[in-house]
């Protein structure tokens, strides 16, 4: 039996970031929509941004809200749970996808800096062989 | 090169195995119609039935042995839905994608320009 490879390309940024385009769809979001996700380590669960909340249209107040808060260097925000996330990502002529059971939600706040990508956590990274090579920029490989 | 690394190939086929899987179940034979190799037929139908997609079933043949038949779950129809989807839309959901980069990048470039003001200013 032939052992495939599932190979998703990062873009490399300049200064050294990587991100992964991926689509998403769950049921709270009314359409499969397009999104970039910063390659984040540090991040232990996939997590939407505040930009992306609101792109897509995500309604934090019929959400549940996480046990606790969340500390990030700007302080103690606060995080909802969206349920049954599927993101697919386009490997080398296939598309591939990752079902969750849960991702964070950042709700956004009026003085929220709204960046206009989310946060790839260890819980779908670790589900994947990471390279990252200044030359060959960021595959995710299985 | 290693044997493992030769028999390695770039994936292909599960979308085509899924469709084929979507009106009726099919028998592996069956499923050997597909313009794929059948190696890749079956690394495809291993991988979709660890991932819940796809199941195997005995149905019985009269006078014979029960024939294994392959069927989509209620989760493999799920996801077909959901990769037709974006095949129907693709062109849009690209060029929504796009501009999207194409924000990360100016957004790179401002961070970048506030922390290197931020490191004159300071020094």
């Amino acid at each position: 039996m032939e052992h495939i490879i599932l190979k998703i390309r990062g873009v490399l940024q300049n200064d050294g970031h990587a991100y992964i385009n991926a689509f998403i769809a769950c049921p709270q979001i009314e359409r499969i929509a397009p999104i970039v996700f910063l390659v984040d380590l540090g991040a232990t669960t996939t997590t939407i941004l505040e930009g992306d909340c609101t792109r897509l249209g995500i309604d934090c107040d019929s959400l549940e809200k996480a046990p606790g808060e969340t500390i990030v260097p700007s302080g103690r925000i606060e995080t909802y749970i969206l349920r049954d996330v599927t993101l697919v990502f386009e490997t080398e002529g296939e598309l591939e996808f990752e079902r969750l059971e849960k991702v964070d939600v950042i709700n956004p706040k009026i003085d929220s800096v709204l960046l206009p990508f989310s946060l790839l956590g260890i819980d779908v990274i670790s589900r994947y062989k990471l390279t990252y090579s200044r030359n060959n920029g960021l595959t995710l490989e299985r | 090169m290693s044997d493992d690394a030769g028999s390695k190939t770039a994936p292909k086929g599960l979308l085509d195995v899924l469709m084929m899987l979507e009106t009726e179940e099919k028998s592996f034979t069956e499923l050997k119609a597909l313009d794929i190799s059948p190696n890749t037929v079956l690394s495809r139908l291993r991988e979709a039935q660890k991932k819940g997609l796809v199941e195997q079933k005995l149905f019985p043949v009269k006078g014979k042995k029960p024939r294994i038949k392959y069927v989509l779950t209620k989760q493999g129809k799920e996801v077909l839905t959901m990769f037709e989807s974006i095949r129907e839309k693709y062109v849009d959901l690209r060029t929504e994608l796009q501009s999207l980069q194409e924000e990360v990048r100016k957004k790179e470039k401002e961070m970048k320009y506030l922390l290197s003001s931020t490191n004159v200013t300071s020094s």
